[in-house]
């Protein structure tokens, strides 16, 4: 009944052949439409396990999980900031077994946190067009360091933008006149300071 | 094992893999005070129920934030961790170096395999106990037959290589599955995880009785494999005759074993069913000790 060894590790071979037939490997069309939670590593799908951890604790409830349908990402967790941005709690990092995420303390996110960056659509912001608005900045975990105000509230992203998405959760314009992108020139998303 | 042990074993496992995310979702709900709507709209259809639920009932939640989390697949027990060793595996065929806790806690349980062969499956694994529900409904209709071994391995083999192809296959693993469900339940997300736990209790319940865990499941091949060294093990005595035409422990065994023609092999989880129907108490689960001098073989 039970399998030699050899035939176990044979079959064990057989299935690292079938392995591209299950389509589990397969990229995205766009993975940079969403965010990956704070501190997430460079080699973030190999390492991340797929636990679920992370989506447990959140805070603001904006860590989701892949369907199993979503290939190489499926079962990974991810953010969309309209939807729900992160608030920099950073219990997702304290709970990650496996090294996707680097545990950080709240106060070290400013230094360490890089999820991506915000960039405001003059056409589209309501302080760009004739009224007085600045809610991104007030939704801002760092105000006045991620993001200023000035004449009229009218926004302006600063390097420190740690990429947490709250600016574009709470933008009153439709759509949102703020949005972050993962700092990924090479994405379609990618609408860069030009 | 004892009938009544197990089933112990087996709901406190599932009771735990459904009172982590309720666990949670209390915390986050009252320490975070959403309003109930927000709640609703950020969360799965549980959340708000359970908030509402647990607040009323017990008041704030016990400062336990972040101490408890996870499931069968990869645990946090305050600090302490508890995981897969096929979880550890991928990670290392993923070229990925583990964090010393997460080595720690899958070789832990690399050597309760090595130990004790699948008594994770018979004792703990909350796919087995739902399998063992279903396979009580099953219909008249249902296929004849069973699945080949080695298909087992090659999930195994599929799981711990994914990473290679730079994917995953966690999701569709039959007891991550169950603890997925009840974490998509609360925190949203729950459609796949539901659609494949549903698919594979479908499968046992109307094409091959358990051959999930007979046949497919990468954690069942795992253990077999290791259990070949298993310290416990199911014996028929020697000098105690079988009933005629008696196959009672053939028929109770959940995996398709065969106790009566000797000793089971590494597929053996020393859940103990067979011991309890036979009429002759011909069976024991024991640690052999036929190799010491002096003792009769
Ligand atoms: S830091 Fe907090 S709010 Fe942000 S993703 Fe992690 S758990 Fe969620
Ligand atoms: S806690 Fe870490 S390993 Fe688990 S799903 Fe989240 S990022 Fe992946
Ligand atoms: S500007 Fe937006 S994305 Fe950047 S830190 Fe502030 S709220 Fe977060
Ligand atoms: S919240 Fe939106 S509309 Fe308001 S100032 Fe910021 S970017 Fe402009
Ligand atoms: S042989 Fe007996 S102890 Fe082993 S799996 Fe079957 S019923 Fe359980």
């Amino acid at each position: 009944m039970a399998l030699s060894r050899r035939e176990a590790l044979a079959s064990m071979l057989a299935g690292a052949f079938l392995l591209p037939g299950t389509g589990c490997g397969a990229a995205q069309a766009d993975p940079s439409r969403t965010l990956l939670p704070p501190t997430a590593s460079e080699d973030f799908l190999a390492r991340c396990i797929r636990c679920g951890r992370c989506a447990e604790v959140c805070t603001a409830g904006c860590i989701e999980l892949h369907p199993p349908w979503a290939g190489a990402e499926a079962g990974s967790p991810f953010i969309v900031p309209r939807v729900a941005g992160c608030n920099t709690c950073t219990m997702c990092t304290q709970v990650c077994p496996s090294g996707a995420l680097t545990p950080i303390e709240p106060e070290d996110v400013l230094d360490a946190v890089d999820m991506g960056l915000a960039y405001v659509d003059e056409g589209l912001c309501l302080s760009f067009l004739g009224r007085v608005c600045g809610v991104c900045h007030d939704a801002c975990p760092f105000p006045g360091e991620a993001i200023v105000l000035g004449h009229h509230a009218q926004p302006q992203v600063l390097g420190a933008c740690v990429g947490c998405g709250r600016c574009e959760e709470r933008c009153p314009q439709i759509p949102a006149a703020i949005r972050v992108f993962r700092q990924d020139p090479g994405s379609p998303r990618w609408k860069g300071p030009a | 094992m004892n009938r009544w042990l197990r089933r112990a074993l087996q709901a406190s496992v599932l009771l735990l893999l459904a009172g982590i995310p309720a666990l949670q979702i209390w915390t986050v709900g009252v320490t975070t005070r959403w309003a109930p709507e927000e709640l609703e709209q950020r969360y799965g259809p549980l959340a708000r129920p359970l908030v509402e639920l647990c607040a009323r009932t017990f008041g704030d939640p016990p400062e336990l934030g972040g101490l408890l989390t996870g499931g069968i697949w990869s645990i946090g027990l305050g600090g302490f961790e508890l995981a897969d060793p096929i979880a550890l595996a991928s990670l290392l065929a993923g070229l990925a170096w583990p964090p010393v806790a997460l080595l720690l806690g899958g070789a832990l349980v690399l050597l309760l395999h090595l130990a004790f062969g699948r008594l994770f499956c018979g004792a703990l694994c909350p796919y087995g106990a739902l399998s063992r529900l279903v396979s009580r409904l099953r219909p008249r209709f249902a296929l004849e037959g069973s699945l080949p071994r080695w298909l087992g391995f090659v999930t195994l083999g599929a799981v711990v290589l994914a990473p290679l192809v730079g994917g995953s296959l966690v999701s569709l693993l039959p007891y991550a599955a169950v603890g997925l469900a009840m974490q998509g339940l609360v925190f949203g997300g729950w459609l796949g995880a539901v659609l494949v736990l549903g698919g594979l209790l479908l499968s046992d319940l109307l094409l091959w009785e358990h051959g999930v865990c007979r046949s497919l499941c990468p954690s069942g091949a795992l253990q077999s494999l290791l259990g070949r060294w298993r310290v416990l093990r199911l014996e028929p005595l020697r000098k105690v005759g079988c009933e005629a035409h008696c196959h009672l422990c053939a028929e109770s065994c959940w995996l398709g074993l065969d106790p009566r023609a000797g000793a089971p092999d590494s597929e053996c989880d020393s859940c103990g069913r067979c011991i309890g129907v036979c009429p002759s108490s011909r069976l024991v689960l024991r640690v052999p000790v036929r190799d010491l001098p002096g003792r009769p073989q």
